[in-house]
């Protein structure tokens, strides 16, 4: 019973092991995103950065915020896209089951030729040097289409009866990946196809998938069964490329249906029935490969992968075949939690070992973190410390000569030159206080130590642990708490204290006291690091963060957007930007855009406290904080967190809210890039809204915009993170639309997007219109003069006078009133003010008319009795 | 055996025995040994007229997960295959989706010619004397099942897979099973398989009866069967839902027999059972296929369409006028 038990907890355990892939998050697509594809045969870029997705579904494009099914907008594109590629001048093709290849040309698609030309399912497209399409069929051969979008079938004997599924250029010979092997054809100009040969490395061998890894030189096959072959692309090869052998080969057994490479290392590897596989090369370095799996046992989509893309941000975007579209988004933190397994309290500092671990200076000994072979999964064991006699350690440093030096609390330093076999005490002369606590420790270009000792100062050690020098209030340094101690590459070590500061020992041993003689600001410091453009920054406990450049100091706080103006630690990434560690959080400020982010829940860093000093940058870039009950890798930062320059698309214009047809409105025969720039709305239609986004593929919500409308904002709008701005009841005219998008609401380049546009004028604003108007008062004038004249009745001669009177004040009140409300804006006291000020006007004006014309009519009365008289 | 063991036995046999899935073909409806296709350099003693076989496999509209076309046993050496001479024998197995993969006329006829091999091939594999393969499972796949081609009158997309015997003269003998799963076999639910000339082989037993069941569609009057090899090893009976114990035509060694049977209206747009009772022990393969009035050939369904026929038995009742009426 006992025994059927174990096997049974065995079984349970053993599950357990499966965990997932620890630094991505696997975003899915599905009806939620209004992607209903469930077969991917396709996935490319296009120079804009948009995705494109061919699916059982139709066609996708994806901006990072919004999956558009071109089948809906487009009825001549097939519903299973099977084949896609972007020429050089940018232009996307596309390939059909039935057959048939179509190119996008000024947002709609052109067929080039159609299934009845040609009915072979399009597997892959590709361009050559003399810019000729090339499409692969799966059994049919293959079709070349010029510059010019003329076609012709090339039957290429050398396929006939084979299947084929995929194809590269390599220089100007076009490899062809099939049933039974590699195919070797020299492409000409004109579109002329000559075959060469089958490659040996191959024979007749099934292959997939073919990957040209210009990176590394290198033709990657993978085959249907056989895994991931590397043919060296080189000489050899340039020479014979039939007999050029493989020097490679990866995942023996796999069938690989899709390959793609990023640039950090990494092969992507998609198979037929095992899911998707990384493949750390780890080249340059003594490791062998890393492989992370992403199957359905570790929760991804699927296990038929069909088709992989590296975006140019490195997102790994991946087509299943029955299980729809997933990108891969690297995690940026990952936690690991140690304080239940090894009840540490404190995870004090860290030390590359070989390449394949790392170590870790905790309250409990040291701790090797270690990544097992063919696994992504970080393993932390308990070191022995033989010789050591203290298991509280402070501080774990590699010197460049492979020497490990360990700080302990209580009982001084240790070395070992052994590989951590054991340690021998290293002898720090007379020590003031009951204990030999270390705190930190770091090495000069010359290969010395430098060891500060609480409550001792710092000491300066030779490579072999000989005390060479020692600073400390006894010979005259300004304090014996030193928390960190930094050699820059002028060969100035920095020295941080707490009370009384900093301090520069100069290369010359010359001390100086630089918050002493009140030339740095603050008295706390905690961290000093020099980035690769030379700066310095320092952090304090208090004062924030500031750099020196060119011998001064300049100051950023919290107030600057630091999560606080206490930092523990100060520590720059590959990529040249800077973190800084709180006991809330950490802070990042990206030196390109000065952009500053902070970092303090617990959901995304795992624990927010972080130990003094307690930072570390591995080989491959990643970037590690130590926290109390455990530690947090800031996972690739120098890639991670590397905004790349985007530009912002203005995808649509809408009119009161619905689609319309934009070339309803402009002369252009078809819509180029994304949007007409001749836009003429009617007047009426003048509701608008506009659509735009700059693609960010990686992480779309963190970008920014701000727009203004030329012509109607005086300003640029608040910023926002929406991706559409509307306008309402526009006048008529001429107006600009444009945007920005930035990483930092603070931080906007001069480039922006636009789109200009016009709303007409309505008839009754044309100067036709105004010179009808003109016309039909005089003639009313004229009119009410004439027929005034010869009236008697006394009201009916005021009526007429009146109306004509109020018809052309109001005339010339329509038309002055757009003036009067650039000063009285529309203030309704102004309003009546300026109403008032028109009648009170009018009333005189038309008094005086209508007495002139009495008086004259009674002139005239006058004049005729006098004459009745005189007759 | 206490409670708990007992519990962690059920746990254990739930987790670990797996339901059998009953989607093979031929179906277990049949009671054929396996299919057969001989290399073309074997003898029609062995019972292959033309060593090709062209089935057809029908994936529901509904269905929309990827599928798997296993093959079982597709090499030619070891177990379950028939040796002659040497193992020198490459079958070649070739999937085909997409336009005219069954509405092609050429692919509906009984012999492998003109433009049978219609529609885009989608996988292809040619198999000798791999021992890896003996006795185990092969995947084609995975397919999107809009991939086959669209016929509305079968309810789904079909895909035809032609096995061509390319060289030797050994014959191979193997099992197809439609699946959700390139590694076991789970079945397609509401799918189907036929063929239009079944080349199989008989029940080793005696007394063991075979079951093809081709489908008579409207249009169909009289229904003409042709069995080849048969070699007198039994009987050939025609069941139907208005037909019991008819007998046909059975063949003698390397040659061809035939029987015609007319039908009436009520066996119109049913499955059509034809029966060989099998009389000694023996290996035997076999041809046979079906026509209508119009020579077109008549599907063999894998699974019957509408289940096996049961004849209806009908009862001669006479009225007896006994007295008069008032």
């Amino acid at each position: 019973m006992k025994a059927v038990l174990t096997i049974l907890l065995s079984y349970i355990a053993s599950l357990t092991l499966f965990a997932g892939p620890l630094d991505f998050t696997v975003k899915v697509f599905g009806l939620e995103e209004d992607f209903g594809g469930i077969f991917i045969y396709t996935i490319a870029q296009d120079h804009d950065g948009f995705i494109w997705v061919g699916s059982d579904d139709g066609l996708y494009r994806f901006d990072g915020v919004e999956l558009i099914n071109y089948n809906k907008k487009d009825s001549t594109i097939s519903s299973l896209v099977t084949a896609s590629t972007v020429s050089t001048d940018g232009q996307l093709y596309f390939g059909y089951f039935k057959g048939g290849v179509s190119k996008m040309v000024h947002g709609s698609y052109q067929e080039i030729f159609t299934h009845e030309d040609f009915p072979g399912k399009i597997v892959s497209l590709t361009e050559d040097r003399f810019g000729n399409i090339w499409a692969l069929s799966q059994n049919k051969g293959l079709v070349s289409i010029s510059k010019e979008g003329k076609f012709s079938q090339h039957p290429a004997g050398a396929l006939q009866g084979k299947l084929a599924y995929s194809m590269v250029l390599i220089n100007d010979r076009l490899i062809i990946a099939g049933s039974e092997g590699l195919s070797v054809f020299k492409t000409m100009s004109g579109g002329v196809l000559d075959y060469i040969g089958n490659m040996e490395a191959v024979k007749s061998q099934s292959v997939l998938s073919l990957l040209s890894d210009v990176q590394r030189g290198m033709l990657w096959v993978g085959t249907d069964g056989d895994g991931v072959l590397g043919i060296p692309v080189d000489d050899a090869f340039e020479k014979s490329p039939l007999q050029r052998a493989a020097s490679r080969q990866l995942l023996n057994s796999q069938s690989v249906t899709a390959m793609g490479e990023d640039d950090l290392g990494s092969l992507w590897v998609g198979t037929k029935s095992d899911g998707l596989i990384q493949v750390d090369l780890n080249e340059g370095t003594a490791r062998e490969e890393k492989y992370t799996y992403f199957n359905e046992d570790n929760g991804f989509i699927g296990n038929e992968v069909n088709t992989v893309l590296v975006d140019r941000e490195n997102e790994v975007w991946v087509g299943s075949f029955g299980h729809g579209f997933a990108q891969l988004n690297r995690a940026e933190f990952h936690h690991y939690e140690l304080g239940k397994r090894f009840k540490i309290h404190s995870a004090n500092g860290f030390a590359q070992n070989d390449d394949f671990s790392m170590l870790i200076a905790t309250d409990q000994g040291l701790l090797k973190a270690a990544t097992p072979y063919g696994s992504d999964t970080l393993v932390f064991e308990k070191l022995p410390l033989r010789g050591v006699k203290d298991q509280n350690t402070t501080v774990i440093f590699r010197s460049e000569n492979g020497v490990f030096w360990l700080g302990t609390r209580d009982r001084g330093l240790y070395w070992s030159n052994d590989e951590l076999a054991s340690f021998q005490k290293v002898d720090l002369g007379k020590v003031d206080g009951l204990n030999e606590t270390i705190r930190t420790i770091s090495e000069d270009p010359d290969g010395n130590l430098w060891v500060s000792v609480v409550g001792n100062g710092l000491l300066k050690l030779s490579s072999n642990g000989t005390v060479l020098q020692q600073f400390n209030t006894r010979n005259g340094f300004y304090h014996n708490e030193i928390y960190y101690s930094y050699t820059d590459s002028h060969r100035r070590t920095w020295v941080a204290a707490h009370l009384n500061g900093l301090a520069v020992i100069e290369a010359n041993g010359e001390i100086k006291y630089l918050t002493k003689d009140n030339v740095f600001p603050s008295r706390d410091v905690n961290s000093i690091t020099e980035a690769a453009d030379g700066v310095l920054w320092i952090a304090t406990y208090g004062d924030g963060i500031f750099q020196y450049v060119n011998g001064e100091f300049t100051h950023l706080g919290k107030e600057d957007g630091l999560l606080s103006n206490y930092c523990n630690s100060v520590r720059h990434d590959k990529g040249g930007n800077v973190w800084i560690s709180h006991r809330e959080g950490l802070t990042f400020i990206n030196l390109g855009t000065s952009l500053i982010r902070t970092f303090k829940h617990k959901r995304e860093l795992g624990e927010t406290e972080i130990v003094i000093n307690s930072s570390f940058i591995d080989d491959l870039g990643n970037l590690w904080f130590g926290n109390p009950y455990g530690v947090t890798k800031v996972i690739l930062p120098h890639i991670n967190f590397v905004d790349q320059p985007s530009i912002t698309h203005i995808t649509d214009l809408r009119v009161f809210f619905k689609k319309v047809d934009l070339l309803m409105f402009s002369k252009q025969e078809a819509l180029d890039d994304i949007l007409p720039n001749d836009l003429n709305l009617p007047f009426n239609q003048n509701h608008i809204t506009f659509d735009y986004v700059a693609i960010n593929l990686r992480k779309p919500n963190a970008v920014f915009y701000r727009y203004k409308l030329n012509g109607y904002d005086e300003e640029w709008s608040p910023v926002t993170k929406v991706n559409e701005a509307t306008y309402t009841n526009l006048d008529p005219g001429d107006y600009e639309f444009t945007v920005q998008e930035s990483y930092s609401p603070g931080y906007w380049s001069q480039d922006f997007s636009s789109i200009q546009f016009t709303i007409s004028s309505p008839y009754w604003l044309r100067w036709w219109f105004y010179l009808l108007e003109i016309f039909f008062v005089a003639a009313m004038l004229w009119v009410t003069f004439l027929f005034v004249k010869k009236l008697q009745n006394r009201l009916v001669t005021k009526l007429m006078i009146f109306t004509a009177v109020f018809t052309m004040f109001e005339f010339v009140h329509n038309q002055l009133e757009p003036f009067f409300e650039k000063y009285t804006q529309e203030a309704p006291f102004m309003q009546v003010f300026m109403h008032l000020g028109l009648a009170l006007l009018l009333f005189p004006i038309e008094n005086s008319v209508t007495y002139y014309f009495e008086r004259k009519r009674k002139r005239s009365l006058s004049l005729a009795e006098v004459e009745e008289q005189k007759n | 055996m206490n409670k708990l063991t007992i519990a962690i036995v059920s746990l254990a046999a739930f987790f670990l025995i797996r339901p059998v899935a009953a989607q093979k073909i031929p179906s277990k409806f049949e009671h054929v040994e396996a299919l057969v296709t001989f290399g073309p350099e074997a003898s029609p003693l062995w019972g292959d007229d033309d060593h090709v076989q062209v089935f057809f496999f029908i994936v529901p509209t509904f269905f929309t997960k990827p599928v798997y076309i296993r093959v079982f046993d597709p090499e030619t050496v070891g177990l379950d295959d028939e040796a002659s001479g040497e193992w020198d024998t490459k079958t070649r197995f070739s999937v085909f989706g997409g336009l005219a993969t069954y509405t092609e006329p050429d692919a509906r006829k009984i012999d492998p010619v003109g433009n049978f091999k219609s529609g885009q091939l989608l996988a292809t594999r040619e198999f000798y004397n791999e021992e890896q393969y003996d006795q185990s499972w092969y995947s084609f796949g995975p397919f999107n099942p809009l991939e086959g081609e669209e016929v509305p009158e079968l309810g789904g997309n079909v895909f035809k897979v032609i096995i061509e015997g390319t060289s030797g003269n050994d014959g191979n003998l193997y099992h197809f099973f439609l699946s959700t799963d390139s590694k076991t076999n789970m079945a397609v639910e509401g799918s189907n398989a036929f063929t239009y000339e079944y080349s199989f082989r008989l029940p080793l037993s005696a007394k063991v009866i075979t079951h093809l069941y081709p489908f008579a569609d409207s249009k169909v009057e009289s229904i003409t069967q042709y069995n080849f090899d048969l070699d007198l090893e039994g009987e050939i009976l025609l069941y139907t839902v208005a037909k019991n114990r008819h007998k046909a035509a059975g063949s003698v060694n390397t040659k061809w027999a035939q029987s015609n049977h007319q039908l009436v209206a009520e066996e119109k747009n049913t499955t059509l059972d034809l029966q060989i009772v099998k009389t000694r022990d023996s290996r035997n393969d076999m041809v046979m296929y079906v026509v209508n009035q119009y020579g077109e050939a008549l599907p063999f369904f894998s699974v019957p369409v509408g289940g096996p026929p049961k004849y209806k038995y009908k009862v001669n009742v006479t009225y007896k006028k006994t007295g008069t009426s008032y």
